[in-house]
C-alpha cells in the first residue's frame, strides 16, 4: 500500500544556500509527524516542497503514490505562517470562497459549521483585516481544514492561539488522525499536543533524522 | 469543470472586493481623469492636432491608467499571502492568470466607458462618428494590454521592485500592440477601418499573450 506522502532525496537551495540536502520522509494514514529543528533549518521549505508549492532542485515528491497533480491538490490542506486570507472579505466570505474553490457540495453548511468550530460565528460578517492575530489564525485553520484533507501540512498552527483554541486544535488533530489523515506538523509549542502520539523527526543539515518525542 | 468553477470564484472574489472598497476604480479613474484634463489644458486651442496624435494620446491614456490599476490590483493578493493559495488550487494554476485578465479587463473596460467619451469632449475628437469599430479596437487592444500586464505582474509578484519592473517591461513589450491600436484607431477616426495588417497585429497579441502564460503558468507560480 502506498504512503500518503513520500519524499525521496529532496534537495533545495534558496539562493546560494543549500537548505535541504537529501531529505527523505514518509507519512502514512493516521500518522502525525512532528518536524523539529532550529530556526532557519529548512522546516518551512520542506513543508512547501512537500505541499507542492515549491519545486525541489532534486528528489521526488509523491502524494497517495502518485506525482502531485491538480486533482490531488484537493486532497491536501496547508497552513503556513501566512493565513492566505483576504483582508477585504469577511470571515464568512473567505471561507465560502475557499469552499467554492474546493468544490464542496454543501459549501454554505460547511462554512457555518467551521465558523462555529473556530468560534467565529458571531464575527462572521466582520472584515478579516479587523481580526486579531489569534482570530485570523483560527480562521486560517478553518480554511485549511474545511475540505477535509487527507494530508495536512501545518507550520506553527498554534501560533497566536489562546489556551482554549489550542486545546480545540489538538482535539481536531486527534480526531483527524483517527479518521486516517496524515499530518506533517512544525511547531515550537510541544506542550500543546503532548497528548498526541507523534513521530518526531529532526531536520539537521538538510536531512531528516529521528528525533525525541515531546 | 473545476477550472471554470475556480475561475469564476476568483473573478467573483475580485469583483466583490472592488465593489466593497472601490480603491482600484477610484484611484485609477482619478489618475486618468487628471491626465485627460492636463492633456486638454496643454493642448487647448491646438486645432491642428492630427487624428494620429488623437489616437496616440487616447491609447497612452488607457495604458497609463491600466498600468496604474494593474500595479494596485495585486495589493489585495499580497495581503497575508493570499496569492500563495493559488498554488494550492485543485485545477491548473493558469486559472489565476485568466482570473486576473478577466477581472482587470472588466475594471479597464468600465474605466474606458467613462474616459473615452470624456476624452472626445475635452480634446474635441469626433469619436461619435464610428462607435462600432472604436469599441472593437478598444476591446481587442485592451485584452492584449491586460494579458501582457497580467503576465508581467505575475512574474514580478514577489519582487520588491515590481512597481518599477512592470512599467519598465510592459511598455517595450507592448510597442507593436500600441502601434497597431494607434494606427487602427486613427484610421477609424478618419472614417475607415484601417489596414488589415494592424488588426492582425492586435489579434496576434491577444492570442499570443492569452495563450502563452496559460501554458507556462505552473513555472511562474512557484513560491
Amino acid at each position: 500500500m502506498s504512503h500518503l506522502l513520500e519524499l525521496q532525496g529532496i534537495q533545495k537551495s534558496l539562493g546560494h544556500r543549500s537548505v535541504l540536502n537529501g531529505a527523505d520522509l514518509t507519512i502514512d494514514a493516521g500518522e502525525i509527524v512532528w518536524l523539529v529543528g532550529p530556526n532557519g533549518s529548512g522546516k518551512t521549505t520542506l513543508i512547501k516542497v512537500a505541499a507542492g508549492m515549491s519545486t525541489p532542485g532534486k528528489g521526488t515528491v509523491s502524494w497517495f503514490g502518485n506525482r502531485p497533480s491538480p486533482r490531488l491538490r484537493a486532497r491536501i490542506g496547508v497552513l503556513l505562517d501566512a493565513s492566505f486570507l483576504y483582508g477585504e472579505l469577511t470571515a464568512e466570505e473567505n471561507l465560502f470562497y475557499y469552499a467554492r474553490i474546493y468544490g464542496l457540495q454543501d459549501a454554505r453548511q460547511k462554512v457555518q459549521e467551521w465558523l462555529e468550530r473556530v468560534r467565529l460565528h458571531r464575527d462572521k460578517h466582520v472584515l478579516v483585516k479587523a481580526f486579531s492575530k489569534g482570530m485570523k489564525q483560527r480562521l486560517a485553520i478553518a480554511r485549511a481544514f474545511i475540505h477535509q484533507p487527507e494530508v495536512l501540512f501545518l507550520d506553527e498552527p498554534y501560533d497566536g492561539l489562546d489556551v482554549a483554541s489550542s486545546q480545540h486544535l489538538t482535539a481536531w488533530l486527534k480526531a483527524m488522525r483517527e479518521a486516517g489523515t496524515g499530518i506533517l506538523l512544525v511547531s515550537h509549542e510541544d506542550t500543546a499536543f503532548r497528548g498526541l502520539s507523534v513521530r518526531t523527526l529532526k531536520l539537521s543539515q538538510g536531512r531528516l533524522i529521528k528525533g525525541e518525542s515531546p | 469543470m473545476n477550472f471554470w468553477r475556480v475561475l469564476w470564484s476568483m473573478v467573483g472574489k475580485d469583483l466583490r472586493i472592488e465593489w466593497r472598497t472601490k480603491q482600484l476604480f477610484i484611484s485609477s479613474l482619478s489618475f486618468a481623469l487628471l491626465l485627460v484634463f492636463l492633456m486638454g489644458l496643454v493642448l487647448y486651442g491646438s486645432g491642428n492636432m492630427t487624428r494620429f496624435a488623437d489616437a496616440g494620446l487616447l491609447w497612452l491614456l488607457i495604458m497609463m491608467a491600466g498600468l496604474f490599476s494593474l500595479n494596485r490590483q495585486d495589493d489585495k493578493e499580497r495581503w497575508d499571502g493570499a496569492i500563495y493559495a493559488a498554488t494550492l488550487v485543485p485545477t491548473d494554476r493558469s486559472v489565476l492568470f485568466y482570473a486576473r485578465v478577466i477581472s482587470h479587463l472588466l475594471f479597464v473596460a468600465v474605466m474606458e466607458i467613462v474616459l473615452v467619451p470624456l476624452y472626445s469632449v475635452v480634446l474635441g475628437t469626433s469619436i461619435q462618428v464610428a462607435w462600432g469599430p472604436i469599441i472593437l479596437v478598444l476591446l481587442m487592444g485592451t485584452i492584449g494590454f491586460v494579458a501582457v500586464g497580467a503576465m508581467l505582474t505575475s512574474l514580478a509578484l514577489t519582487s520588491s521592485l515590481r512597481e518599477i519592473l512592470v512599467p519598465l517591461m510592459i511598455f517595450p513589450l507592448s510597442v507593436p500592440l500600441l502601434l497597431g491600436a494607434v494606427e487602427v484607431t486613427s484610421s477609424i477616426l478618419q472614417g475607415n477601418w484601417g489596414k488589415g495588417v494592424w488588426w492582425a497585429v492586435i489579434g496576434a497579441y491577444d492570442v499570443l499573450f492569452l495563450g502563452l502564460p496559460g501554458l507556462l503558468y505552473d513555472f511562474i507560480a512557484e513560491v
